[in-house]
């Protein structure tokens, strides 16, 4: 994996449409939105698990993953709980 | 931060999460409002360094594809819409990964705040259940995002 710091979308791009998940350093982020700007990539994995806890190499850091397969449609969730 | 951009496309919004030893996650969620619950995938849990196989309460989970019972974990600090909140219950959610989201903002999350959601353009504006200041603000910002 390189460590070269560079922006999110470049990161990214290799990996759009495949079924991996990408975790990356966030190294700098957009003060107003949150929106990772740049980042250092730590891992590209199939398994969720896996990206979990390879994003845990990250001490003291901002740290995110990202699907980068086709979004699916999404289900609606209620939990049994008491508000 | 009360107005907030998001892709309407995709629907997910982007909040954080702050681990126990001060590492933060960047996390992109779905806001629903038919959630009762806050959920995180098990990948987004591992990553703050909270093992989900070690939860001392499990809860059933009415979806719309059956039940299913889940941990639920206590997270540290959900980072939302520009309010920190402390000792989040949050359920470890078997979201398929072409889901997209690394979780869902439910009800317990969202009443902390008044919510406008402007889908055409994409801004959602939110604003912490306060005082009226804060109301005064919330409006204000719905009416220069509509």
């Amino acid at each position: 994996m390189t460590n070269e710091v560079l922006p999110i979308a470049e990161l990214l791009k290799p990996y759009e449409g495949q079924e991996v998940f990408v975790v990356v350093e966030v190294v700098q982020l957009d003060p107003k939105t949150n929106e990772p700007l740049t980042g250092r990539l730590i891992a590209v994995t199939a398994d969720g698990q896996e990206a979990g806890l390879a994003a845990r190499q990250v001490i003291n850091g901002t740290v995110m993953i990202r699907w980068m397969g086709k979004p699916a449609e999404v289900v609606i969730v209620c939990a049994d709980h008491p508000l | 931060m009360p107005t907030i951009p998001f892709d309407p496309q995709r629907r997910l919004i982007q909040i954080a999460a702050l681990a126990s030893d001060g590492r933060r996650l960047v996390l992109q969620m779905l806001v629903d409002t038919g959630a009762s619950m806050t959920g995180l995938r098990a990948s987004a849990l591992l990553a703050l360094g909270i093992d989900p196989q070690t939860a001392e309460r499990t809860l059933q989970l009415n979806t719309a594809s059956g039940t299913v019972s889940v941990p639920v974990v206590v997270v540290p600090n959900l980072h939302v819409f520009g309010v920190s909140l402390v000792n989040v219950p949050v359920l470890c959610l078997p979201l398929p990964a072409a889901v997209g989201a690394d979780g869902v903002l439910g009800n317990d999350v969202l009443s902390h705040f008044w919510l406008f959601v402007h889908f055409r353009r994409g801004l959602l504006v939110a604003e912490q259940v306060s005082n009226f200041w804060r109301r005064w603000r919330f409006w204000w910002q719905v009416m220069r995002a509509s």
